[in-house]
Order: C-alpha cells, then sequence, then structure tokens
C-alpha cells in the first residue's frame, strides 16, 4: 500500500503517466465520438413514435450517467482523501466536480428539451429530471464551498467530506423523489425503448464510451494544468 | 520522565513553508519562549502542539505518549469566553468541559486571588479587555495541570496583572510545570531554565 | 457535564433573545407573505397550509445555522470542546441537541400555532405535530453538518442554502406524504417509520461528519 502510495500515486509520476497516456486517450476519444455522432445521427433509423427527436439519447443519456459516474468517482477520490491522505485525490476530486457540474448541466438541457416534444413542455417533475436537478445543486455545493475555504488542508478535507455526505444521501434523495413523483403526477415515461435497435445502441455505446473518454481527457488536462501551477508556486 | 517533546513540525501555508523539521524537548520545570514577528508561525506552531491545528507530518509527547487534553492548559489568542455569560458561569462550564468537578468556592477564592472578586457575577461583556484576559487567565490555577500552553498571555493586561502572572507562572514551574508561551514581551524570571525558540528566520 | 453544556446554550438563549426570535419572526412573516399571495384562492391556501409550514421551518432554520458553531468559534469557545477529555462525539450531538431545542422547537411551536389560528383540522394538526418532532432533528443533524463543514468558509450564509436543501428533500417529502395521508384518512405507519429511520441514519452520518469536520477544522479559525 505504501509503496502504491509514493509511487503510483504521487505527483511526478502521475504527471509522467498522464503525458503519455495523453495522445492515447485523445485519439481514442476522438474516433469514439466521431462514430457515436455520425452513427446516431444519420446511421441509425429513426425512431417510429418520436422520429428523430429520439436522437438527442445520444447525447442525453450518456452526460446523465456519467454526471452520476463523476460523482461516484468523487466519492472514492473522498475516501482517498480522508483515510489515505492523497495529496492527487483531492486534486482529482475537484476538478472531477467541475467537469461533471457541466455533464449534470448537459444532461439537464437535453432532458428538457427532449420534453418539449414528449410532454409538450420543457420541464414537468418528473423523478429523473429532479434528481438530475438536486445532483447539479450537489455539485455546486462542492465547487462553492472549494472555493470559499482559503486554508489547503481544512478546504480538503471538508470537500472530501460533503463530496461523501452527498454520495451516501443520492441513493435516499432518489428514491424519495421517485416515489414522490409517482404519488402525485402519475408515472411518466421513465424508461428507454424496451427493445432497442443494435444500429441504435452500437453508436450510443460509442457515445458513453466518448464521453468516458472525454472526462479522463479533461480531468488529467485540469489536474496536469493545477499540479504545474503548484509547482511554479513553490 | 517529564519529557515533553516535539518532533519533525512543519508547519506549511497555501504557498510557503513557515517552518520544518522543527523538534524541541522540554524536563520539568522549563520556559519555552517561542518568538518571532507577526506572521511566522507562532500561533500555528501552539495550534500544532496543542492538535488543534492538524499535523501534517511529525509527533508531540508528554511522558513518551501522545499529548491528550488533560496533559495541558491553553489559552490562545481569544479567551475562550461568553460574553453572554458571568465570569463565575464561564468558568463553572470550562472547568466542567475540561473534566473537572471544581466548586463554586474554589471558583471564587481563585477569583480572589486574582483580585477578580468584584467580577465574579459581572457579564464577561461588560468587563475591559484586560479584565477578561485575567479572567482567561484564571483557570490555570483552579485545575492543575502539568503544562501550559498559552498565545501571548500578555495582551492587554497591565502591570500588577503581568507581575501576579510572573509569578503564577515561577510557582507553576517551582513545582516542576512546564511552559510554552508564544510572546511579544519576553518573560524574564529569575532561577529558571528558559529556552527561546525563534520562528521566522526559516525563510529568510 | 453535558447537562452543563445544555443549561449554558439555554441560558445564553434566553439572554441573547435576538438570536432565535429572528428566525422565528421570519418564519412568521414568510408565512403572511404566502398567505397573502393566495388570498384569491381560499382552498389553494388551505390545501398548501401543511407544505408551506414545513417549508417556511426549513427556510426559518437556515438563519440561525451560521452562528451554531461559528460563535464558538469567534470567542475561542470552541478550544474548549475540541480539546475537551471527553470524545467530541457526544458534545457534537448535545450541541445539535441544544440547537434544535432553542431554535427549532420554538419555530415548529408557532408555526403548529399558526396552522391551529388558520384552521387546520384536528387529525392533520397531530399528524403535522409529530411530523415536526421527528423531522425537524433531521434539519438540526445536517444543520449542523453543513454549519461544521463551513466554519472556515467565507461567506457561510451564502453557501449552507445550496448545501443543505438538496439533503433536505427526503425528510420534506416523506412528512408532506404523512400528512397528505391522514387528509385523506389513511394510515401513517409507513411515513412515519421512513422518518424515524431517515432519523437514526442521519444522526450517524451527520454528526460524525460533523465531528471529523471541527477537528479540522477548528484551529484555522480561532487563529
Amino acid at each position: 500500500m505504501q509503496w502504491i502510495k509514493q509511487h503510483l500515486l504521487s505527483a511526478p509520476h502521475f504527471y509522467r503517466l498522464s503525458t503519455r497516456l495523453l495522445p492515447w486517450i485523445s485519439v481514442i476519444t476522438a474516433i469514439l465520438l466521431i462514430y457515436g455522432v455520425i452513427g446516431g445521427l444519420f446511421i441509425a433509423p429513426a425512431d417510429y413514435q418520436q422520429g428523430d427527436g429520439f436522437r438527442i439519447i445520444y447525447v442525453h443519456v450518456p452526460s446523465a450517467l456519467l454526471a452520476m459516474a463523476i460523482y461516484s468517482f468523487m466519492a472514492l477520490c473522498a475516501v482517498g482523501v480522508l483515510v489515505l491522505r492523497l495529496k492527487l485525490a483531492s486534486l482529482a476530486l475537484i476538478n472531477s466536480a467541475r467537469i461533471g457540474v457541466w455533464f449534470t448541466f448537459l444532461a439537464l438541457i437535453t432532458g428538457s428539451l427532449w420534453g418539449k416534444p414528449m410532454w409538450g413542455t420543457y420541464w414537468i417533475w418528473d423523478a429523473r429530471l429532479t434528481s438530475m436537478l438536486v445532483l447539479l445543486f450537489l455539485y455546486i455545493g462542492i465547487i462553492a464551498l472549494n472555493d470559499a475555504i482559503a486554508e489547503r488542508i481544512t478546504r480538503e478535507k471538508s470537500v472530501a467530506l460533503l463530496a461523501l455526505a452527498g454520495f451516501i444521501n443520492i441513493p435516499i434523495i432518489h428514491y424519495s423523489v421517485v416515489w414522490w413523483s409517482t404519488l402525485h403526477q402519475g408515472s411518466t415515461i421513465t424508461k428507454l425503448h424496451p427493445s432497442i435497435a443494435s444500429s441504435m445502441l452500437a453508436p450510443l455505446l460509442a457515445m458513453l464510451a466518448g464521453f468516458l473518454g472525454l472526462f479522463a481527457l479533461l480531468l488529467i488536462l485540469r489536474m496536469g494544468a493545477e499540479l504545474q501551477q503548484q509547482v511554479t508556486h513553490d | 520522565m517529564d519529557i515533553f517533546e516535539a518532533k519533525d513540525l512543519i508547519c506549511k501555508r497555501e504557498t510557503r513553508t513557515l517552518f520544518c523539521d522543527l523538534n524541541f524537548t522540554l524536563k520539568a520545570g522549563e520556559l519555552l519562549q517561542i518568538i518571532g514577528a507577526n506572521g511566522t508561525g507562532k500561533s500555528s506552531l501552539l495550534g500544532l502542539l496543542t492538535g488543534l491545528l492538524p499535523k501534517q507530518r511529525g509527533t508531540v509527547t508528554w511522558q513518551g505518549n501522545p499529548l491528550t487534553g488533560c496533559d495541558f492548559h491553553f489559552l490562545g489568542h481569544r479567551n475562550g469566553l461568553k460574553a453572554q455569560l458571568t465570569v463565575l458561569e464561564n468558568l463553572r462550564c470550562s472547568t466542567r468541559l475540561r473534566g473537572n468537578t471544581i466548586t463554586r468556592q474554589q471558583i471564587l477564592t481563585a477569583l480572589g486571588n486574582a483580585g477578580l472578586s468584584a467580577q465574579a457575577d459581572v457579564m464577561i461583556s461588560k468587563l475591559s479587555a484586560g479584565l477578561q484576559r485575567r479572567v482567561a487567565l484564571t483557570p490555570l490555577q483552579l485545575a492543575k495541570a502539568p503544562i501550559w500552553i498559552l498565545d501571548e498571555p500578555l495582551t492587554a493586561l497591565d502591570k500588577t496583572a503581568q507581575a501576579l502572572f510572573a509569578q503564577q507562572l515561577t510557582a507553576h514551574l517551582n513545582q516542576g510545570g512546564l511552559g510554552i508561551i508564544a510572546t511579544h514581551q519576553s518573560i524574564s524570571i529569575d532561577n529558571i531554565s528558559s529556552h527561546t525558540l525563534a520562528l521566522g528566520d526559516i525563510d529568510a | 457535564m453535558l447537562k452543563t453544556l445544555i443549561q449554558q446554550e439555554v441560558l445564553l438563549a434566553a439572554r441573547n433573545y435576538s438570536q432565535w426570535l429572528t428566525p422565528l419572526g421570519f418564519m412568521v412573516l414568510v408565512i403572511m407573505v404566502c398567505m397573502i399571495s393566495f388570498t384569491n384562492n381560499a382552498a389553494v391556501a388551505a390545501d398548501i397550509l401543511p407544505a408551506l409550514l414545513w417549508v417556511s421551518i426549513l427556510l426559518a432554520s437556515l438563519l440561525t445555522l451560521p452562528s451554531l458553531f461559528a460563535n464558538d468559534a469567534e470567542d475561542g469557545f470552541i478550544s474548549h470542546y475540541v480539546l475537551s477529555p471527553y470524545p467530541l462525539l457526544p458534545l457534537v450531538i448535545t450541541k445539535v441537541f441544544c440547537h434544535w431545542l432553542v431554535h427549532v422547537l420554538p419555530l415548529c411551536i408557532a408555526a403548529i400555532l399558526v396552522a391551529f389560528g388558520l384552521g387546520l383540522i384536528k387529525t392533520t394538526l397531530l399528524t403535522l405535530g409529530l411530523t415536526f418532532l421527528l423531522g425537524t432533528p433531521i434539519v438540526s443533524l445536517l444543520g449542523a453538518m453543513g454549519a461544521s463543514l463551513t466554519l472556515a468558509a467565507r461567506q457561510s450564509t451564502l453557501l449552507l442554502p445550496i448545501l443543505l436543501l438538496p439533503l433536505y428533500l427526503p425528510v420534506l417529502i416523506f412528512a408532506l406524504g404523512a400528512i397528505h395521508a391522514s387528509e385523506l384518512h389513511l394510515a401513517i405507519h409507513g411515513y412515519i417509520a421512513i422518518i424515524v429511520a431517515l432519523l437514526l441514519f442521519t444522526s450517524v452520518f451527520a454528526s460524525l461528519i460533523a465531528t471529523i469536520s471541527l477537528k479540522s477544522g477548528v484551529a484555522t479559525c480561532s487563529g
């Protein structure tokens, strides 16, 4: 463990590794995204109910999944900060938050754009949309807390604790919101079409992987920039 | 052995290192005065010693064990007194939190020794800064603790009160107590082995 | 020892009455403003009254939170807790209890009185009181967590609503669920059980997080 902490997760090693991986990740991400966009927007057949409107899922679904995945990753980082006292983990945590908040925002925007043709309005208090909105505020809270505390150690600990508190509350919030919306709204369309054609699915998976790559890419770039800034400060 | 030992302490602020690899040991009856200009980390050092500030590295031990709250009295910049409570109420609550059961009579006696009898039932907010500081110093006499860790104890005190404090400190040290004091005004006491730790010349 | 702490907090609240009276006034004003805006539709006003009371308690409680630990940090009293030979966790829980007793309970009592005055029917009133009794401690617990996390932060007054309101959602939803059920004369045990479960869960994780964060954040504020 100590070895991993000192070697694999140390700042210089991260820097070396990330500069070596960066080109590969960029190329793979670009390929996946290009395939996803072409496959999703042009090749996949239009949905027989929703026409071309459904194509927004190629952005919506991956960004929504990413929004949740990134928050889980942040909780993992928080454990790294609090238990293992990894300097890199707090850097990863806050930068993930800054990226994740945009994926959450994107998911909300695309969700409400998709809602217009489906529900006739941009916003309804659907369980998924509401949970996503709450998630957005959890992200904003973390970023705001990080920006408001000047002292480094206190800041890193507080942010990590908040991320953990948010993470253990997400399921509770989600289920209470789901329960609430089924009680008051009647059920809304909450699932994708049960059977999805493979020509529709493949680009979706590609987009998902592409978004994941994009996240990794942005995270590495941001962390690298911040590490370099710290080095020049010292 | 009654030895207080600080090992390998480090204090980093955002971009600069205030001190690193700071070591010292202190034996029974010794006084350590920490001097240095503003912002050189005197208060931070006391924070690290008491445990109010999380340590990034290093250890602080007393008699070979990690220092605990019962081993010392701490008085920071701020007095730790509630403005809306009277002197008696304040001392009663803070000594309870330390785990000492102290009677009203004992508190009154200690206040009498400090020349604060008349203020016992006065609200802290009604007292002058000097009187407040003197109230904050009374717990030192109320419950015995081997180590005193004080941050600028003489702030706002007048000549008489300073002399009284010096006298109390001497008595404490002569009984085998230890003192760690951050101060601008160096305290000179006869027949006491006093060390000085100057902060601030690491960066320079 | 915990008794001394509670006595001290109550004494402080008695002498410093504006600290809990101001949020109380704020809550009544929120209720008034909302009720006035629904004057034209008495049915809607009566319908949303329990929800409005809950929301106004949540909002008013936000005003009481910045001072929860900040007062103790400002005068340095907080070092007495942290350096106390007693473990910090029970002290924090006592502190949360005092916050509930001094700040939140008056809000609940006032809200019940308002509901009574505006003619809420008796069964709903009882359910409302029960959800207050079991639900508002969650507000204090989460609030203490938020207050401790923002202790070292600038502008904690602005931060707290963002951090806390999302976390308040579950208790709000289930409390209002219980009230809704009792209006329909349905059983409310299920909701109450969920609120109790939330309370137990929150009291563990929120007080733990508050304790850890106080330990790491105290010195930066007590200078």
